[in-house]
Order: structure tokens, then C-alpha cells, then sequence
């Protein structure tokens, strides 16, 4: 490992001598300013061979691979696969484990003693039985940095994760190319729970001034922790956010309001993650977090990549337990939670808009691509372990996974800045990976005709809320001639990902609380193809879009390039608080398990889909009287 | 019983499991003393031993331990070498991947030590003129006329009539509206491909500039599309792109270490493929 990590260390800091800071533009300075704002994608949750797990399952890609292959640049990875983006992306987070920065610099070392080389030889054999171990070790609270590493030499260890935390943000300054590309300084926040399970955040600065240390699970037990660590060492010119992810794996503490060690939150703790937390990972190659059926949420399309088991009901029960999800595990409840607290505490804690991104442990950011997957850890760049063929007899492989997301941000332009503001308003969205183009907005008096004006967004913009905002009726009362009666009218617009499958559908998720309870409904709002909704049902008829998953082809003669559609809420009632949000999906297409299948010429496994619909998830637009 | 959990997830379990079958074919095989191969265990090494253990346990080893700590060693070392002997290491990708690592990083780390002058970066920058080429940009304005009319391609061709007889209606007047931009500045082809396929790109990438043209299709419908600025591609100042100059430089010194590490080593083998046609 010593001569291994010397090498690894060596090449890290080059591509970061030279940087000098990257100045910063002020907002305008590109050329592509737009008060309509852009579309920007982007994958804030990358590991690369810093993370170690990343490093433990053999990756050896760096920051600067990371950096390259983000933007568009092919590399090639520890085994052997050479791969690219077929679209480079506008902004990355390289999101590597806090827990393990230090980790590389101590063990490169020549100081070591027999106990410390041990443990770092031990991080050049890749095994699931020292990653398990690891993992044993970090579940145990209160958490301890790295025992076999720092235990006698605590000081050298907090030294060396500064360094680590230097390189990566002089990575990112450097790889920050105002108008162009934009890089922002992070990393991840990663207590594990057990069961491999996680309580996990990544953390996000605006710009180059950052606390000169990371806040791992090392130094905050919890996430108030981690949020009062921050907001006390992140002061002036720093800014920073957090963003949740794999609410699925919290084994329901995402939005129990408990902290990891099952303290309640105070009412000051709301408020602090309200201003910590403004958005919320739903999909990535861990699966969707987005709704559990029967878990609260009543559609079928909550079922989409799945990652663990949602726990039993027994007697209308939710059996909760370590290993499955129940129903706090899961955004859309964590959104129906907020309205109920809104009513306490007098403002709305969980009001959070959504994006997605791959938590890829390859370096590879972005490539969500269901065709070219090649897994999101080196273990699994084989088809054969990945459809779980490699054993006798066959196992479940990782079949559950699925190559990620994206984050999608309207934003004035290319810059941190921009990017950083459009996260803290939620104009944001999430996708299962495809570039679906997603408009969403509500007002109160957005006429059918609106569709067909050349100035429509100008006139959104001007006369209503964009996705991730709050549309509010008593203020609108002050200002316009909104009547009691009035309810308001959204614009949906969705154009389809020019490289994936037509457009099928649009639904709208609204959720609201009565009686202290929550509820929802999911609505087929627009079905392409000339279809309307079944009025007794609400969904779109079948389309007859098909997949010969024989060879992955799609009918291209069924579905639509774009569908947008003006909706009014037929239940709505101004006195109670909601939320409204959007999912768009695709026609069918092949799921990356039917691609693998085909190459390897075998029959697509029967325990996952051979098919999928990628969609977009809209950030939410709540009401409040 | 959690140990033996442990066990049967571990891959070198499998690995062993494979292995057992070949190795017992083999273990009643050969026993000619005189071909027996030597271990020795110095002085040095038992030192090691001994420091070693002493670490783990806070004392030096007794007789007896010493004597299980090279017994251990020298079982090791026969199986070691027993392994090594019978190519196990071979069928196991683990293993081998990881001795390739290795050695491909004791390659690199030698060849990136020394850091380049800007001599030698500019020459650099003279051969990967292609690399640090940037690419033609298009600015330009569309109309679109969306797939759901019922002759989209022939509204757009009437259109087009009217904007080249420069009478009626302006582009702002026609068509349909567009969920993005009316107006797009210095996109590059995969960029405009980005927003509206690949065909549409090449087609808007072969416009000359000034007069409205089309229709073309998109991903979304049918578009008129005027070409107001095409910006030829052009070599960027070596200042400009010294960084990534610098970092392709590095790149560059790692690939010629193991190209040249594999040269040298391959000199040493003869290298057959017997590859059998497949109808």
C-alpha cells in the first residue's frame, strides 16, 4: 500500500500546483445569462479512489480522472474498461467519504508502525470481508476515527485529513471554469447504521472559502452536529448546504425527526436543518427514495427501483425494523411531515425540492446511460457479477442497483454562484438518469392561452412561482384580484431527452394533511399521443409503446417529443396547505440488466424488470394560506 | 458462526474451494527429493519475527511461540510457493489484476518525479494542436413548428416563403412556442445535438450565415433556423491552456512508463495466439 498510495499522492496535488485561485465571476459575466433561466446537469454525489470504499473495491481513479471524465474526456479505470460520457456535464460535487480523508496521506507515511501498516496493507486487498469489517467498525457509536490508524498518533491523522481536504479543494478551484464547467468543493457527512444501512449527507460550499477542515462522523455524532459544526466554522464569505440521500437505507430515521442516536428534535433543530437541508437526493444507484406503496403513497409507480424491501404491515402495522423501509423513509412522506409541522412550529422544516445523482464509486460522474452501464464499483464492472451469474448457484448479483441519476438546476448561467442559488430557491429537478427537459410553475391566473404565447416563460416568471417556490394566497390577495373561490393553475412543459425514448405521460403528486392526517393524490394530467385519462381510474390508457427485448429497440412511432399542459387542482381548498409535484415518464425502454443479458447472450433475469420508464421528478410548489 | 458466515461471502473462499479439486490432483503426485527446493530462514528474519510479535502481543515470544511463528511462516511459504508453482495466482482476477497494479504503479511512480519546463510543454502543446483545438461555434435563432400540427414540415416551408419575401409576419409571429430558447450563442455541435439531436446538428453546423433555412427536424418538431455567427475553430495561446498542457504532460509520462516498462519486459517472451475461426 506504502508504494502504491505514494504514487497515488504524488499524482494527486500536480494538476492542483499550478491552480491558482479561480476568481470568481460576479453574477452576468457570462455569456449565457439568462433571466429565464438554464439548464444544467449535473451529479453531486461522485466518489473517486479517495473514498475508501471506493479504493477497498479497487478503484484507482483520482480527482483529476473524476474531473476529466466529468467533463467529457474518457479515461480509463483500474480494470481496464475505457469510458466517456456521451454528454458532458455542466457541474460536479466530488462527494468523496469524509471519514477517509487523511486516510491516504497517513498511510503513505514512512513512520508507520506494525499496527498502522497492517491496517493500510490491508486497504490493497480488495475484500468484502475488510469492508465489512470496516463498516462493523463504524457503526459502533460513539463513532472513533479510524482505531488501528490514529489511536496512537491522533494528531498526525487530524494533519493528513486537512491535507486531503487542501487537494480537494484546490481540485475543484482549478476544474471551476466560470460559463463552462462548474466545480464545487464537498465532500460526504457518512455515519453508518446497521444492516448497511446510513444516515448520510453530502456537503456543498458556494465557493472557494470553506472551513480549512471537513466535518466527518468523526467530529459530529449527529447531524445537529454536523449543522452546528458547520454553521459556526462556515461564517463570512462560506456558505454552505447539505443534501440527504438514500432515505430508503435510514431504516426510517430520515424523517422521524430522531437523530441517529434516537434523540427527538427541539424546535431550534427544525430550524436548523431547514436552513442547512433546502434539497433532497431521491434517486440514485442505490435505488429511489422517493415513495414506498402502501407506505403512505397509493400509485404503482412507486414500486421503480426499489433497492431494499419495505418493511411487512401486519394488521395495518408497519413492522419497522433494521433492513427494510418503512414509511419516514421516503421523501414524499418527508414532505406530508412538513405540513404537519408547519403547524406547530409555525414554518415548514421539510420544505425541500428534489435532484438526483449516481453516487457512482467509480469516478465515472454522470453516466447514467442504461446501455453503457458498467457498474458503479469496480467489483462490478463484469455483466456476469452484476446479473449475479458468477456463482452456482446464481445469486441476486446487483440486480437492485441501477446506474443513478442526475441533477437537473435552472440557473442564470454557468457559475457557482448561480448554480449554489437556484439549489437554496429548489428550482431544481431529479431524474432516473435521462435529460428529460422539465418546466413547472403555478399562479393564479394563467391562462390555457398562455400555452401557445411566445413570451410564456417571461409571463411565468413574472406572474407566478417556478418549481422549489412557495405560492402563498394571502399575499397574492394583497396584491392581485385573486377571489376566494380562485384556485391556482400550474404549467407543466416537458420536452424529451433528445438521445432516449419519447415522452409518455405527465402525473401530478399532491400531498396535504387533514385532520392531522396526511394524504395524497396522483394524478395523470396529460398523456401523449392524443390520449386523455380514464375518468374512473385516472391514468393514461395504454399507449402500445412496446420493447422487443430481444435487441432493446422502442416503438419511436408512439409517445411525444414534448407535452405540456395547463392543470387546476379539482379538490382544491384554499385553508389547507399542500404540496404539488410533477413526474414525467418516458416510454419503455430496456433496463441496463436486459442490455447485460443480451450481451452475454442470455435471458434477462427474472427477478428484476426487463423494462423500465426513466422519468423526471419535479421539485415540489407548496401552497400556504 | 458469524466467522463462518464471513468465510463462505469471502471470494477467496470460492477461489480456494476451485482450487482444492486441482490441488488434490496434484498432492499425491510428485515427492522426488531431489528436486526438493530450499527454505531458509535467517537470523534476520526471525528478528523480524520476534519484533513483530512482540508488537501485537507487548512481550517478546517465548520458545515455544518463536517456534509456532516460524512453523507458521514456513507452512506459509511452502503454500506460497506451492500456489505460485501451480499458477493459482493465474485463475484468480483478483489476484492478478492487483500484481499488474502494483507493478504498473512502482512504473509510474519513477516517471513522475521530475516536473517540465515550459520548453518542453510547448512542444507538447505543438502535438496535441488537435486536443486543445476549439471546436466551431454556432450562433443562432429558430422558429419551431411542433410534431402535434397537422403538417408541421409544410407550415414551416410556408413560413419560410414568408420570411424570404420579407413581407408579413416576424419569426416572433410564427410558429409554435419553444420550451428553451428561441436564440442559442456559441454552442458547439454535441451541444446543439444535446438540445436537439444529432441530425438537426449537422444540419444547422453546415448553414451559412444570415438568410432563414429549413426546415429541419428535431427531436420536438420541425424548425426554421438563421445562422447569425459561425466562429471558426481556432488553437488557443499555449498561456491559456498551459495547466492542461501540464496535466496531459503527466498523463503523457505515465503511459510512455508502462508502454516502455512493457516493451522491455515483453522482449523476454515469445508471444503466440492461436485463435480459432469462428463461422
Amino acid at each position: 500500500m506504502t508504494k502504491m498510495l505514494a504514487a497515488i499522492s504524488i499524482l494527486l496535488p500536480l494538476s492542483v500546483l499550478s491552480a491558482d485561485s479561480t476568481a470568481e465571476l460576479t453574477e452576468g459575466l457570462t455569456g449565457e445569462f439568462s433571466e429565464t433561466r438554464n439548464l444544467y446537469f449535473g451529479d453531486t454525489h461522485v466518489h473517486t479512489s479517495l473514498s475508501f470504499d471506493a479504493y477497498l473495491f479497487g478503484n484507482r481513479s483520482g480527482l483529476e480522472d473524476a474531473y476529466r471524465f466529468a467533463k467529457g474526456e474518457a479515461i480509463t479505470l483500474a480494470t481496464g474498461n475505457t469510458t466517456q460520457l456521451s454528454t458532458p456535464l455542466d457541474f460536479v460535487v466530488m462527494a468523496d467519504h469524509a471519514e477517509s480523508f487523511g486516510l491516504f496521506e497517513t498511510c503513505s507515511r514512512d513512520t508507520l508502525n506494525e499496527k498502522q501498516r497492517k491496517y493500510c496493507t490491508a486497504f490493497d486487498t480488495p475484500s468484502m470481508t475488510f469492508f465489512l469489517q470496516l463498516r462493523n467498525e463504524g457503526v459502533q457509536r460513539p463513532p472513533k476515527r479510524l482505531p488501528s490508524l490514529c489511536e496512537d498518533d491522533m494528531a498526525t491523522c487530524l494533519t493528513d485529513s486537512r491535507t486531503t481536504w487542501d487537494k480537494v479543494r484546490a481540485a475543484a478551484d482549478a476544474h471551476n471554469e466560470p460559463g463552462q464547467f462548474t466545480a464545487f468543493s464537498g465532500y460526504e457527512y457518512s455515519p453508518p447504521l446497521k444492516k448497511r444501512g446510513k444516515i448520510h449527507r453530502n456537503v456543498i460550499f458556494r465557493n472557494s472559502t470553506t472551513p480549512d477542515r471537513v466535518v466527518s462522523a468523526f467530529d459530529a455524532e449527529t447531524v445537529l452536529d454536523l449543522w452546528k459544526t458547520l454553521e459556526a466554522e462556515c461564517t463570512g464569505e462560506c456558505e454552505f448546504l447539505t443534501i440527504p440521500h438514500n432515505m430508503n437505507k435510514t431504516w426510517d430515521i430520515a424523517y422521524s425527526g430522531k437523530t441517529i442516536d434516537g434523540d427527538s428534535y427541539e424546535d431550534k433543530d427544525w430550524g436548523l436543518r431547514r436552513r442547512s437541508e433546502p434539497l433532497a437526493e431521491i434517486f440514485q444507484i442505490k435505488g429511489s427514495s422517493e415513495c414506498g406503496y402502501d407506505l403512505g403513497a397509493s400509485d404503482e409507480e412507486c414500486h421503480f427501483e426499489r433497492l431494499v424491501p419495505l418493511c411487512p404491515k401486519v394488521d395495518g402495522e408497519i413492522q419497522l425494523a433494521p433492513g427494510c423501509s418503512g414509511r419516514l423513509s421516503f421523501a414524499r412522506e418527508g414532505l406530508k411531515e412538513g405540513l404537519k409541522l408547519e403547524r406547530t412550529l409555525g414554518f415548514n422544516p421539510l420544505q425541500f425540492g428534489f435532484i438526483g445523482s449516481t453516487d457512482t464509486h467509480n469516478s465515472t460522474a454522470g453516466a447514467t446511460e442504461e446501455f453503457s452501464y458498467i457498474g458503479a464499483s469496480t467489483h462490478e464492472a463484469s455483466a456476469k457479477v452484476r446479473l449475479g451469474l458468477n456463482t452456482v448457484p446464481k445469486n441476486k448479483g446487483k440486480l437492485n442497483r441501477n446506474p443513478g441519476g442526475l441533477a437537473a438546476v435552472w440557473a442564470t448561467e454557468n457559475t457557482r454562484d448561480a448554480i449554489f442559488d437556484s439549489m437554496q430557491r429548489r428550482e431544481t429537478y431529479a431524474t432516473s438518469g435521462t435529460r428529460i427537459k422539465l418546466r413547472f410553475f403555478a399562479g393564479w391566473h394563467f391562462e390555457q392561452a398562455l400555452l401557445e404565447d411566445s413570451q410564456w416563460l417571461d409571463k411565468a416568471y413574472r406572474d407566478g412561482v417556478p418549481m422549489g417556490d412557495v405560492l402563498a394566497h394571502t399575499k397574492q390577495k394583497e396584491n392581485t384580484n385573486v377571489a376566494p373561490e380562485d384556485a391556482p393553475e400550474f404549467l407543466i412543459w416537458a420536452l424529451k431527452d433528445a438521445k432516449s425514448s419519447n415522452l409518455q405521460r405527465v402525473q401530478m403528486i399532491k400531498g396535504w394533511v387533514e385532520n392531522g392526517e396526511s394524504k395524497e393524490s396522483v394524478f395523470d394530467i396529460a398523456c401523449a399521443d392524443g390520449l386523455s385519462p380514464d375518468a374512473a381510474t385516472g391514468r393514461c390508457p395504454d399507449n402500445g409503446a412496446r420493447v422487443d427485448i430481444a435487441n432493446c429497440t422502442v416503438s419511436s412511432d408512439r409517445g411525444a417529443g414534448e407535452i405540456k399542459t395547463r392543470w387546476r387542482d379539482p379538490d382544491f381548498n384554499a385553508d389547507q396547505s399542500a404540496f404539488y409535484y410533477i413526474r414525467v415518464l418516458e416510454n419503455p425502454s430496456c433496463r441496463w440488466s436486459t442490455f447485460d443479458a443480451i450481451s452475454l447472450g442470455v435471458a434477462p433475469p427474472d427477478d428484476a424488470p426487463a423494462t423500465i420508464q426513466e422519468r423526471a421528478w419535479s421539485s415540489p410548489i407548496w401552497y400556504t394560506p | 458462526m458469524r466467522t463462518w458466515k464471513k468465510i463462505f461471502r469471502d471470494p477467496i473462499f470460492h477461489f480456494s474451494l476451485l482450487g482444492g479439486a486441482l490441488f488434490m490432483a496434484d498432492f499425491y503426485a510428485s515427492e522426488t527429493p531431489s528436486e526438493r527446493q530450499s527454505i531458509e530462514i535467517d537470523q534476520a528474519q526471525i528478528e523480524w519475527m520476534k519484533s513483530a510479535s512482540k508488537k501485537e502481543i507487548g512481550r517478546l515470544p517465548g520458545d515455544r511461540e518463536l517456534e509456532n511463528l516460524i512453523d507458521n511462516f514456513v507452512r506459509e511459504e511452502v503454500y506460497f510457493r506451492e500456489a505460485l508453482a501451480m499458477g493459482l495466482e493465474r485463475d484468480d482476477v483478483i489476484v492478478r489484476r492487483r500484481l499488474v497494479q502494483k507493478l504498473r504503479f512502482l512504473v509510474e511512480d519513477v516517471a513522475t518525479v521530475q516536473t517540465p519546463g515550459d520548453e518542453e510543454l510547448r512542444r507538447l502543446f505543438d502535438q496535441l494542436r488537435e486536443y486543445f483545438l476549439e471546436p466551431e461555434r454556432f450562433s443562432f435563432s429558430h422558429i419551431y413548428f411542433r410534431h402535434s400540427r397537422e403538417d408541421a414540415r409544410g407550415d414551416a416551408q410556408k413560413s419560410l416563403v414568408q420570411l424570404k419575401g420579407g413581407k408579413g409576419k416576424t419569426p416572433k409571429q410564427l410558429g409554435d412556442p419553444f420550451m428553451m430558447r428561441y436564440h442559442y450563442a456559441n454552442q458547439n455541435q454535441p451541444q446543439i445535438a444535446e438540445s436537439f439531436g444529432g441530425d438537426f446538428a449537422a444540419q444547422v453546423a453546415s448553414l451559412a450565415p444570415g438568410q432563414w433555412h429549413g426546415p429541419f427536424q428535431s427531436a420536438y418538431g420541425w424548425h426554421l433556423v438563421k445562422l447569425s455567427e459561425k466562429r471558426d475553430s481556432y488553437t488557443p495561446a499555449f498561456d491559456d491552456v498551459k495547466e492542461s498542457v501540464m496535466a496531459q504532460w503527466y498523463q503523457q509520462q505515465r503511459e510512455k512508463a508502462n508502454d516502455e516498462a512493457f516493451e522491455r519486459l515483453q522482449k523476454t517472451y515469445q508471444i503466440k495466439i492461436h485463435q480459432t475461426q469462428e463461422s
